[in-house]
Formats: structure tokens, sequence, C-alpha cells
């Protein structure tokens, strides 16, 4: 997982976002068993504080669950991943139509550009 | 109990006021940035906690003892300078450490320097700037103490070994024990902080989390300190 | 944790002196040697008895120097060991500062005894084979005598083994004792305007107990005359002075300098303890390394 960190929001939601990325792709596989608190920490360059407030609020969303001796597993249920698959693609497309917007690119001329990207695939 | 209490120290040299009345408290278990500009106080703060200096006013208490003996086997400092004579060898520091810390671990000393490639037969001398600085912060973060101090651990040393010092920082980590960093360069330490502290003309004007911070302020403490202390 | 120290700090400083040791020793074989190999007679025997000479007068200066010098290289030691950056390590020691101290001062006093013992070796060795270790034999008026050595160099009345433990317990730790103390004082001093470097300040402390050891013999003197006074009677004194009589005047005279002595011996050996002391107390409280 990649750790890049911005100035402007506390760590331990950015850990979050790294980690919900990385289960809604697939590279943190359903059931899959995560390092311990100390070696993400040492891993991502944080505070293991942190990186514990980021995985237990993980924990309370549901993401992950936590076996009492054996750590902390992502989460198996299909729901709780497509539930999060979905709002961050949510995320991703209200930023990209905010984007747009922007630039003066109205709902139709977005949908004009999304055909043309498809249309290139087959030509 | 808190690891470490302060309260209302004072400190003066001669007419100038280093410390004004300074209180805080630290629990076990957290990382906390010392910062402030060149002057603040910063140093004499963590002389005074690591028993090298006598506060003029006020009490502190490390692990409910006054500065002394016994705080001393469980502080682990770290000064901004070389404090081993040229002539002596690494394995001798190693020795020393081990002679005289009950609570040095050898073996796990020997294996950072070993990974940083520094023969326990050179000597000081013989060691670059940067090799000496790694050398005695492993002997510092060997030592399983309860509060470690790091004075400017950062200072006039290559990414690369800032890179090994924060690692050996997180690597150490243990809840029961406390480090606080002295810096002023705070861009690379304070995804690892905790706590900061910030520390202006003997005074604490700032003790909050990171977290805390970033979320009010919208930016990092790095930022943040630019604007407490515009130089 | 005393025990500790003093041996690292006898390492330190016998990491510099062993080669002194060495060098010493074998320096007073080689004498030794050049005298055994003497060739008697003729030009060659003038020339290898110049060498010979040289060769004595080398070792014997040098031995001298090193005794000086380890006193010297202690007071430095003591500097840089406490005083300055390595301070950093040794101040944050769990150990006290009194353990720091002592045992600085009674590593450094062993090193210069050691030295001591070293230089004495040697000139047994340069001697080794003349049938005296301790005397020489001289010619007078054609009759040959003897004179120790100790006589030799520092006159009547002082004789080796009196001198030595004069030297070894008390010029040694009092001059020891009054050099960190100097340098304690000097380090550990509040300076609030003008900032003067720290060893000049030291070696104005020093200027000052060299003027306190002063001031005390001549405390010693009055106490002296004063328990003269009251064994003999002021007027048996004055009788005494006014006379002119030779032998008899000696005695009361001896005793009176005998008891000054004794009592400025006494007072000098309670300046270096308090002197000791008040280091240590400094050290505790007014440490500040820079």
């Amino acid at each position: 997982m990649k750790w890049n960190f911005t100035d402007d929001l506390p760590i331990y939601q950015q850990i979050m976002d790294v980690i919900r990325q990385g289960i809604a792709s697939g590279e943190l596989m359903a059931g899959e068993r995560l390092p311990s608190v100390r070696e993400l920490a040492l891993e991502a360059e944080v505070n293991p504080n942190t990186m514990q407030k980021a995985l237990a609020e993980l924990e309370r969303e549901g993401l992950l669950y936590s076996k009492r001796t054996s750590g902390r597993f992502v989460s198996e249920t299909q729901e709780v991943r497509n539930a999060l698959k979905k709002e961050l693609a949510d995320g991703y497309v209200s930023d990209f139509l905010e984007k747009m917007e922007k630039l003066g690119y109205g709902k139709k001329e977005i949908i004009a550009l999304i055909q043309e990207r498809e249309d290139g695939k087959w030509s | 109990m808190e690891l470490v209490k302060c309260d209302g120290l004072i400190k003066n040299y001669g007419l100038k006021k280093a410390l004004s009345g300074v209180t805080f408290s630290l629990p076990a278990g957290k990382i906390t940035g010392l910062l402030g500009p060149n002057g603040s106080g910063k140093t004499t703060l963590i002389k005074i906690l690591g028993g090298l200096l006598t506060a003029d006013g006020g009490t502190v208490a490390i692990g409910g003892n006054s500065p002394g003996v016994e705080t001393k086997k469980i502080v682990s400092y770290l000064p901004e300078r070389t404090y081993f004579s040229s002539a002596v060898k690494v394995k001798e520091t190693l020795d020393f450490f081990e002679a005289f810390y009950e609570d040095f671990e050898l073996e796990r000393a020997e294996e950072m320097l070993k990974s940083l490639q520094i023969s326990d037969k050179s000597k000081i001398s013989e060691l670059s700037k940067g090799n000496r600085e790694k050398l005695q912060l492993v002997l510092v973060m060997s030592r399983r103490a309860k509060l470690y101090l790091l004075d400017e651990p950062m200072g006039g040393v290559d990414p690369a070994a800032r890179d090994f010092i924060l690692r050996t920082i997180l690597k150490n980590y243990a809840e029961d024990a406390s480090v606080v960093i002295s810096t002023h360069l705070i861009q690379d330490v304070e995804k690892v902080l905790d706590d900061v502290i910030f520390l202006k003309e003997g005074n604490i004007c700032l003790k909050q989390s990171v977290d805390e911070l970033r979320e009010k302020e919208k930016k990092s403490v790095d930022a943040l300190f630019r604007e407490v202390f515009q130089c | 944790m005393l025990g500790k120290l003093f041996l690292y700090d006898m390492k330190n400083q016998l990491r510099i002196w062993r080669f002194a040791y060495i060098g010493i020793l074998g320096f007073s074989l080689l004498t030794a040697l050049i005298r055994c190999l003497d060739f008697k007679k003729g030009v060659l025997g003038e020339i290898w008895g110049a060498v010979y000479g040289v060769s004595k007068g080398f070792f014997y200066a040098a031995g001298a120097v090193m005794i000086f010098a380890t006193l010297f290289y202690a007071v430095l030691y003591f500097r840089n060991n406490l005083l300055k950056d390595q301070g950093y390590l040794m101040h944050t020691l769990p150990v006290k500062e009194s353990e720091l101290f002592l045992s600085k001062f009674l590593s450094s006093w062993c090193c210069i005894l050691l030295s001591i013992l070293v230089f004495a070796a040697g000139i047994v060795i340069t001697r080794f084979g003349t049938g005296d270790l301790f005397s020489i034999i001289y010619t007078e008026n054609g009759v040959a005598k003897r004179i120790s050595l100790s006589m030799l160099f520092f006159g009547e009345g002082y004789e080796t083994p009196r001198l030595l433990f004069l030297v070894i317990f008390f010029a040694i730790p009092v001059n020891l004792s009054l050099f960190l103390f100097s340098l304690t004082l000097g380090y550990t001093m509040k300076q609030s305007k003008r900032r003067m470097n720290r060893d000049v300040l030291s070696v104005l402390v020093y200027i000052g107990t060299y003027a306190g050891q002063q001031f005390l013999g001549v405390i010693s003197l009055i106490l002296g005359a004063l328990l003269y006074f009251r064994h003999y009677g002021t007027k048996s004194f004055m009788e005494q002075i006014l006379s002119e009589q030779g032998p008899t005047a000696q005695l009361p005279m001896d005793y009176f300098i005998t008891v000054a002595v004794g009592i400025d011996g006494i007072l000098i050996i309670g300046l270096a303890v308090a002197a000791v002391f008040w280091s240590i107390y400094r050290l505790k409280k007014y440490l500040n390394l820079e």
C-alpha cells in the first residue's frame, strides 16, 4: 500500500482512506490478516497510536474486525465491502463532476466525452 | 500517574529568563514534539528533565522522583553533540553502556550497528559525522528506558539518516515509555508525533495532539509553527 | 558504581601513560646497559662515559617530567570528561555526583603514584649492579664516603621514606584536590554580564586557593606561637630571644617550628577536604554544560 500523507487532514483519517482504498481495490482481500499495529505504523512511518486510532475507527465502521489473540482481519462480509466500493465510487464521481463543472463542461458534454473514450477503445 | 510532571519550572541564566513557569505533564506511551525556535528554552527544559541542570524554581517529577540517580536510571538522553572522546572505539562505547545501564540491550544495539555497517573496531574519530550521530542514537535507543529525550536528533543529517532515525524511534516504541523530541525541523517528524508542545520565550504557548491541530487548523503543524513563530 | 567508574577512569588515563611507563622503563634499561658495557680506557671510554651521562640525565629528566605530566593530564582529563562535551555522557549516568568526582580524584592519585613507582623502578634498574641502590659512594680527601640519594637531592633532614610519605599522602592529594576544585568552581560560577573564559576563571580560583594556603600558613604561625607561649610561658620566651645563647635557644625553636608546621599541615588538609566537599556540592547544584 502506498502511504502518502498530505498536510491538511489528520493523519489517522488519511490512514483510514488508504486502507479503505486497499479493501475496495482488492489489494487487501476479504478475511486477510493485517500486520500488527506496530508493523503497520513502521511501514507507514507514523505514530503507532495514530495507526491504532485509524484501525479502531475502521473496526467501528465494520470494515475490519479483530479476534482477540489472532489480530485484525479484513471484513469478509460482502455487503460491507460493496457498500465501501459504492461509497468510494460515489466520492470519485462527485469529485470528477465538480472538477469538470469548474472547467465549464455541462452534463451532456461530459457524457459525450466518456462516449468518445468508449468508442476509441473499439476503433 | 503521569510519567513526567512539571509545575512552574523556572530557570534563569543571569538576567536571561530561559524558562518562566513551565507547567505540563506527559503520560507514558506518547511521542511528543517539543517545538520552538532557537533560544526558546527547549534545550534548557530537556537538560532539566535529564538531570543535567537544576531548575531555579518549580518542581519536576519523572516517574514520581525528582531528577537524580533514580530518574537517570529510566531516562535515556541524546544530546545534540558528540559525547565520546575521539580516541574511543565503538566496541568500548557498547561496553560502557552495558556496564552502567541495566536496561541496555547489547544485542539490539549490535544488530543496528551491523545494519548500518559501523564496525565495532572503528574509532569515533574514524566515523563520519552522520555515523557518529547514528551511533549515539543507537546506543540511546537500545536502552529499555521509560523516557527518551532526543535533543535535535535530525539536525544536520541527510534524508536517509533522518529516515533511519524516525524508523528507529518507531521500532523502539513501547506503551510504557515516552519520547520527547526537541526540534525546529518539524516537517520530517510530524507524522511520528502524538502531541506537540510549542515553546516560546520560556513559556508553553500551545499543547495539543497533532490530530486535533490538523482538524482545527486545516494545516500541518509545520505550517502552523511557521505562523506562530514568524521569522 | 564507584568501582566501575574508577576502573573506567584508570583505563582512560593509562591509555596515555602506559606508553610513557614502557618508555621510561625501557630507557632505564638502556642506561643500565650502557653502563654495563663501559669501555674503561682510552678515548672510546671517554665518549662512552659521555653517552652514559646523557642517557642517565635524559632518563632522570624524563622521569621527573612524566610525574608532573601525570598530574597535569589528570587535571586536563577531569576537565574534558566532566566539564566539557563528555560531561553529557557522564552526568546522565545513574551515579551520584560524589561518585563521579571521587572516581576522578582517586584514579588520578593512583596514576600519579604509579608514575612515581615506575620512576623509582627505573632508578633501581639504572643503579643495578653498582652495588648500592639508594646511595652514592664518593671520595673526599681520599676517603670513600657514602651519601644517600635523597640527602643528595633534597638535603639534610629529608630521609627518603619521610619525603615519599609526605609526597604521596600530602602533596599529591592536596594539590589534586585544589586543582580539581578550581576547575569545578571556575566552570560552575554564575556569570551574568561579561562572559569570561572558564579556564581563565579556574586559574583565578586556583590563585585564590594558593592565597588561601598562605593565609592558613600565617594562621598556623600565630597558633603555633600561642601554643608555644602557653607551653613555655612568655617570660621564658622573651629571655630566650633576648639572650644570645646557642644550643638552649634551639630546642624551643624546634618545638615552635614543629607545632606550626603540624598545624599548617592539618589546616591545609582541612582545606583540601573542604574543597572536595564544596566541589561535589557545586557539581550537584550548579552544573551547566555548555
